[in-house]
């Protein structure tokens, strides 16, 4: 990874213009060298993706500076700036190496993310009052209960992810029950299932076994509590089980996130957006100088 | 009359990376990852300065002969001897002491509108 990113660095150097990049391009492959070994060492991948979010503009500003103080240092040369500042090849210039930059870049990240995957328990639910009316909220109720201390306290106490995720996450502190509830709601996802009573309850984790367990955690911690209700309540006991746990999640076999092809296109569309807005203020700024140049000509 | 150029005051004011990386030279000569890291150090880790600011800024300040390349190289036992080391030239630290006066007499302007408080 260290060494693909030095490459990388190396080859961006080219955005630069030549005599910058033959003063200054080994002392700065050298400082980028130096920066990503810090980076590793203290946080490892996402050390040197955080390095890599700070040296990219650095890189798309000042490129775009030094190549428009390179073209006025040539200003003594009127053939060479003729043939240098043709708006069409700044425009494709700058194009490509935005368009590159963008595409490499989105590998880069897409490689330096972290696996997720994703496992789906499917419940079916019955409304514990059948006699009442049609209730349109229901399954968005039943959304929030499932979210709820009551039943997420539950998946924690079985899980014991109050001292896994410590383990894993906080350098073996336990997590207050709180801490880790915050946490598994923003793993969670539930989804009702076309125009059924079924509902898909997914959770994400960097585990495939453990994003399926904690799936099936949450529906049969979600059975029981309906289940404790009703007897709380002391309803007529119905005729099907208020919750049925109809498809047990499996651990994913392919990772859900980083999605490689997809990331790597929206990295390709946003080079493409990117490019062509960098690249048409470009060709405006060229236009600018050399209109300025015309009116010094004439005015001389 | 003086040129306004040629006097540090002409210089200002200067723009914070230029600053920085002469107030990092103002404690001696540094390549440039050294500046770097004393940049990042004297500002709490705020301002990082990346390849492409450092060298940019390190040309225009030769260009401004505000710093100059040293000659001498580390011991390779000690350190990379490629690494290029930087040094300020007079007019560099005239330069930076006028520019750290007129933060200083900012600093004082603040105080005295209350905005800061005044040292123990």
């Amino acid at each position: 990874m260290l060494a693909a990113s030095r490459t990388v660095y190396g080859w961006l150097l080219q955005a630069y213009p030549p005599t910058h990049r033959a003063e200054y391009g080994p002392a700065m492959a050298q400082l980028f060298r130096d920066q990503s070994d810090d980076a590793w060492t203290e946080s490892g991948g996402w050390g040197l993706l955080k390095l890599w979010l700070r040296v990219v503009p650095d890189l798309i500003k000042t490129s775009i500076v030094e190549r428009f103080a390179a073209l006025s240092e040539r200003k003594s040369m009127p053939d060479k700036i003729a043939s240098l500042v043709q708006p069409r090849t700044v425009f494709l210039r700058i194009f490509m190496a935005v368009f590159l930059l963008s595409v490499t870049l989105s590998v880069i990240i897409t490689n330096i993310l972290p696996e997720t995957y994703a496992s789906t328990a499917t419940v079916r639910l019955e409304n514990d009052q059948p006699s009442k009316n049609y209730d349109p909220y229901f399954i968005q109720t039943q959304f929030e209960v499932i979210q709820s201390p009551s039943v997420l306290n539950r998946v924690i106490d079985r899980l014991k992810l109050n001292v896994q995720w410590g383990k894993k996450y906080f350098a073996g502190e336990t997590l207050k029950s709180t801490e880790t509830m915050e946490i598994l709601k923003g793993r969670l996802s539930l989804r009702p299932i076309g125009n059924s009573a079924l509902v898909g309850i997914t959770c994400y984790s960097d585990d495939r076994v453990e994003a399926a367990s904690i799936a099936n955690g949450i529906a049969t911690a979600y059975r029981d509590y309906r289940e404790e209700s009703r007897i709380e309540s002391g309803s007529a006991m119905p005729q099907r089980a208020l919750v049925q746990i109809t498809d047990r999640a499996e651990p994913g076999i392919k990772p859900v996130r980083p999605n490689k092809t997809t990331d790597v296109v929206m990295g390709a569309i946003w080079g493409i957006v990117l490019a062509s807005v960098i690249g048409g203020v470009s060709v405006l700024v060229v236009l600018g100088l050399r209109k300025r140049r015309t009116s010094k000509m004439t005015a001389g | 009359m003086a040129n306004s150029k040629t006097e540090p005051e002409g210089r200002l004011p200067l723009t914070p990376a230029v600053f920085h990386v002469l107030l990092a030279l103002a404690g001696g000569e540094r390549h440039g990852y050294a500046i770097m890291q004393e940049v990042a150090e004297s500002t709490g880790g705020q301002i990082k300065l990346g390849p492409g600011t450092l060298y940019g800024t390190v040309k225009r300040l030769l260009a401004a002969q505000l710093i100059e390349e040293s000659d001498e190289r580390p011991d390779p036992h000690l350190d990379d001897d490629r690494r290029r080391y930087y040094r300020l030239t007079g007019v560099g630290e005239k330069v930076v002491r006028a520019e750290a006066q007129r933060y200083a007499d900012i600093v004082k302007l603040a105080r005295g509108k209350k905005l800061i408080p005044k040292p123990a």
